[in-house]
C-alpha cells in the first residue's frame, strides 16, 4: 500500500470514529438535558412505587411527594422503614428493604413502567432521577433465572 | 474473551457473550491484518496508526456489544427502534471513556508490546 493510500485510510478511519463519538455524544447529551428539562419543570412531583418483597406481598405507595431532582433511591429511603444500601463507584447497590436481604441469586431489582410494558432500571437507583408520575418497583427475585421475571 | 466472560470482575458476561467474541474476533483479524504493514514505518507513524486503530476498533466493538444489549432488551417486549437508541444512549457514557482510554492504550503500548512479542515469537 502506498504511503499517499495509507495516510488516506487511517485519516478516514480517524474522522469516521470522530463523527460517530462526536454524534453520540451531542445525542447523548441532548437525552440527558431534556430528561432533565422534563423532570425538574415542577418542584414537588407524585410517584409510584410498589414493592414485590417475592414471597407474595406487594405494597404500593401510590402518589407519593418528592421533590423535583429526587432518584429512586432517595424514593424508596423515604416510603420504605428500612433501606440498607452500600455506596461504590457505579452507584448505590441496595442490600435490603424492609428487612428483607439479598441472599444467593436473589437481589432487589428495579423496574420502570413505559408504553410498551415494565422496563428493567439500566442503572444504580440513586443514578436515576424520578419524574413526575412516573410508576417504578422494586422487586425481590431470582436474578439467575433468563429473561429476568417481570413485574406482573 | 470467554474466559473473560465468565472472571471479569464486572461478573458474568451471560447473554452477550457471544457479542463480546465477535467483537474480540474482528479486533483479532484487524491485528493480524496490520501486522503485515507496520514493518519499516517509523515509530511515530505507528503510533498514530495504532491510536486510530485503536479507536476504530474500540468504537466497532461497542457499537457490536451495545447491539447485543439491544437484542436482549427486544426479548422482554420492547420494539426494535427504542431498543437500540436507549441501548446505545445509555452506553455511551462508557463507550466514550472506552474509545478515549483505547486510543491512549493503543498508540502507548503498540511498539513495546510488539516488540517484546516479536522476541518471543521469533517473527
Amino acid at each position: 500500500m502506498s504511503v499517499k493510500k495509507r495516510t488516506f485510510v487511517f485519516v478516514a478511519l480517524a474522522l469516521l470514529v470522530w463523527s460517530v463519538v462526536a454524534t453520540g455524544f451531542a445525542g447523548y447529551y441532548y437525552s440527558i438535558y431534556s430528561d432533565l428539562l422534563v423532570k425538574t419543570r415542577k418542584p414537588i412531583i407524585y410517584v409510584n412505587i410498589g414493592i414485590n418483597y417475592g414471597n407474595g406481598t406487594i405494597e404500593w405507595f401510590n402518589g407519593t411527594e418528592a421533590r423535583a431532582g429526587d432518584t429512586l433511591l432517595d424514593i424508596i429511603i423515604l416510603v420504605a422503614t428500612t433501606v440498607n444500601y452500600t455506596a461504590g463507584p457505579s452507584g448505590a447497590f441496595v442490600n435490603s428493604i424492609n428487612g428483607v436481604s439479598y441472599s444467593d441469586s436473589y437481589y432487589w431489582m428495579w423496574w420502570m413502567w413505559t408504553t410498551w410494558g415494565w422496563f428493567e432500571g439500566q442503572v444504580a437507583s440513586d443514578k436515576y432521577m424520578v419524574g413526575d408520575g412516573e410508576t417504578l418497583y422494586w422487586y425481590y427475585e431470582d436474578t439467575s433465572i433468563f429473561p429476568l421475571p417481570k413485574p406482573s | 474473551m470467554f474466559a473473560n466472560g465468565f472472571l471479569s470482575p464486572w461478573g458474568v458476561a451471560g447473554m452477550i457473550m457471544p457479542f463480546q467474541m465477535a467483537g474480540m474476533a474482528i479486533i483479532g483479524v484487524a491485528g493480524g491484518f496490520y501486522r503485515r504493514y507496520k514493518s519499516g514505518e517509523s515509530p511515530g507513524r505507528l503510533f498514530v496508526e495504532a491510536a486510530i486503530l485503536g479507536a476504530f476498533l474500540t468504537l466497532t466493538y461497542d457499537i457490536i456489544t451495545n447491539s447485543g444489549v439491544a437484542v436482549l432488551a427486544l426479548t422482554s417486549g420492547i420494539p426494535i427502534i427504542p431498543a437500540f437508541i436507549t441501548t446505545f444512549i445509555t452506553g455511551m457514557a462508557f463507550a466514550i471513556i472506552h474509545i478515549i482510554s483505547n486510543t491512549i492504550l493503543f498508540g502507548f503500548t503498540f511498539i513495546p508490546l510488539s516488540n517484546v512479542l516479536q522476541k518471543f515469537g521469533g517473527r
